[in-house]
């Protein structure tokens, strides 16, 4: 999985360091000052490097917890997202983080207890306790095994129902959140895309099969789940795609129970799109005519917006307005 | 892009050039009997030999001359290949724990004077790896449990501002150690430490050039570039138009569009910059 694993020298004797060292006492171990030296120098290249990625393991100072980015997740009250790692085991050829990190190295911060102290200063803090996203800069669960991110973070909301955490993945390490209690304020947010698309861009992700396995035992197990359809990417049979993904999922699920879904179009900062476009110059999809408005980059559409408003009338027809939003 | 370098993009050997930096003369003799890498005669300010896609370059001892002598093979062998060289840097190394002859990948360098750290990529090998600590004299104490040479970091600090981080690696001999000091070091020890690194360096290569080879397949140009980059005087701006858009061409899947629209005459580079950008507006996945 890893080719080597970093470790900042301060955070050298955290006993969570010392059981990920344990677990993976075969690789060879490269102490550091601190990961910006090996995540955030100059001359990497992300696609060279993301076929033998390493582990970082660091401490995060600062703010742990931020504001989200306009139109992320529900409206209404406070919304926040926290990374506990820096980057993503899966390689999707669409995926944002490629254009935004330099490296492809994954950064995982041991010092969960400060992220716990200012989550709950901000639960606290804010009306109606807030909106917690996880997995905007990584997969949550996709190193579920290595950081025990849920056995640690769960208990918090547990403490605190009124504050919600959303858990973003595409993984199929739901073991311990099967293990657990399940809580009405912590939903698990699955990423779905098309069949064909899943094929063509998700490179190293769990298939669309497995994954809809694992939604189904949360939700069979009483996790409140939720189906996030992104990036819709414009291709000729884009319809015909989410039809049968609709279909395959909706049926597959109980419709009433789930949370919330979302649609969102393939969209990215114009910087992070130049940075993928010059990194995979053979993909076609960066071959795609785009627009750039506002600094942000997204794929013609040459149905006028007629294709996301046709995918939203096939989902009414599966869940209800009220658990519908369109990302921005 | 000169026209011999338009040529060697469309063909289809997609492997980087070797720049070899090795300190000293009786270090790079096994290199070069080994590689069959013959001295270039060009009256340049370091001693130089080549070999086909294969450049090695003897520095002299420490790090000012490891970062011109980086800096020199750089421009000279600049126009040889479109793509990124893989730069390694071998040579000898004292080491406060490992044997004699052992052979050692570097993993971290360190420069005491900088306080700076570089780190190459962890390439899969079957060679220990080690940190490495480059010093301004040769190092009799061993404090450090790594390796110790006077060349390193300076050579880091330049190859990699030539090719990605990636494409440099650091490839060391153990020559001596707190039981065998440097003292006791002679040309022919040197020699056959070296004889026994050119297996080593043989397969660093060799996993190097596999890494180097499926990157800059995918970023190849199509062969129609070069016919058309020869038919008119691009600025450097519409060259990097040209290829961008070859690029997307190729990943569209539409060569065979981009070979007949390079058969068109057109007034200018501008003209034809048009034909290609609306060919490409056309394009759906």
């Amino acid at each position: 999985m890893f080719a080597a694993i970093y470790v900042e020298k301060e955070i050298k004797e955290h006993p969570r360091t010392l059981e990920i060292l344990d677990r993976f006492s075969d690789l060879p171990v490269i102490d550091c000052e601190r990961y910006g030296e090996v995540f955030n120098r100059n001359a990497q290249n992300f696609r060279i490097q993301k076929q033998r990625p390493s582990l970082i393991l660091a401490k995060k100072y600062g703010n742990l917890v931020l504001p989200t980015p306009e139109g992320y997740g529900f409206e209404g009250q406070g919304s926040y997202y926290f990374s506990h790692m820096m980057n993503c085991v899966y390689d999707c050829r669409y995926c944002f983080l490629q254009g935004m990190y330099r490296s492809a190295n994954t950064v995982l911060f041991v010092n969960y207890e400060d992220f716990y102290s200012d989550l709950e200063r901000y639960i606290k803090n804010t009306n109606d306790a807030g909106n917690y996203y996880s997995g905007y800069d990584c997969d949550s669960l996709a190193l579920e095994p290595v950081s025990h991110f849920c056995q640690f973070f769960l208990p918090l909301f547990r403490k605190y129902p009124n504050a919600m955490l959303e858990i973003r993945t595409k993984s199929t390490q739901v073991r311990g959140l099967l293990e657990a209690q399940a809580l009405d304020n912590v939903i698990v947010a699955m990423s779905f895309a098309s069949e064909a698309a899943t094929t063509r861009w998700e490179h190293k992700v769990p298939s669309l099969t497995k994954r809809l396995e694992a939604l189904v035992k949360l939700q069979n197990s009483g996790w409140p789940v939720a189906l996030r359809f992104e990036p819709i990417i414009y291709t000729e049979t884009v319809l015909e795609e989410y039809a049968a993904l609709f279909k395959l999922v909706f049926s597959s699920l109980d419709t009433e129970k789930i949370h919330s879904v979302s649609l969102g179009e393939f969209r990215m900062p114009a910087e992070f799109y130049k940075n993928i476009s010059k990194l995979y110059p053979d993909e076609a999809l960066y071959a795609q005519p785009i627009n750039v408005q506002e600094g942000e980059v997204s794929l013609k559409d040459n149905s006028g917006g007629a294709t996301i408003e046709r995918l939203e009338a096939m989902l009414s027809e599966f869940i209800s307005s009220t658990q519908y939003y369109r990302c921005a | 892009m000169g026209k011999e370098l338009v040529k060697k993009a469309s063909m289809a050997d997609f492997s980087s050039p070797v720049n070899l930096v090795v300190a000293h003369a009786v270090e790079a003799k096994p290199i070069i009997q080994q590689l069959g890498l013959k001295l270039v005669n060009d009256g340049g300010a370091f001693r130089r030999y080549q070999a086909q896609g294969v450049n090695l370059v003897v520095s002299g001892m420490g790090r000012v001359n490891a970062a011109a002598a980086t800096a020199y093979l750089s421009a000279v062998t600049l126009d040889d290949s479109m793509y990124n060289p893989i730069w390694i840097n071998a040579g000898i190394a004292g080491h406060k724990t490992f044997e004699l002859g052992a052979c050692v990948i570097i993993r971290k360098i360190t420069d005491p004077v900088t306080n700076r750290s570089y780190y190459p990529l962890p390439i899969a090998s079957s060679l220990p790896s080690s940190n490495l600590v480059t010093v301004d004299v040769p190092e009799e104490e061993y404090l450090q449990n790594a390796a110790f040479d006077m060349e390193g970091s300076a050579f880091w600090f330049i190859a990699t501002k030539f090719s990605p981080i990636e494409f440099v690696q650091l490839l060391k001999i153990v020559s001596d150690n707190p039981e065998n000091g440097i003292s006791m070091l002679s040309k022919d020890k040197i020699e056959n430490f070296m004889d026994e690194l050119t297996a080593g360096l043989q397969l660093l290569i060799t996993e190097l050039q596999a890494l180097a080879s499926q990157h800059n397949r995918a970023i190849s140009l199509p062969a129609a570039y070069g016919k058309m980059v020869q038919r008119f005087n691009f600025t450097v701006t519409q060259s990097s138009q040209l290829r961008r858009a070859c690029q997307q061409f190729k990943a569209a899947g539409l060569e065979l569009k981009l070979e007949e629209i390079s058969t068109l005459k057109f007034q200018s580079a501008k003209q034809l910059l048009a034909e290609i950008n609306a060919g490409l507006k056309r394009f759906t996945i």
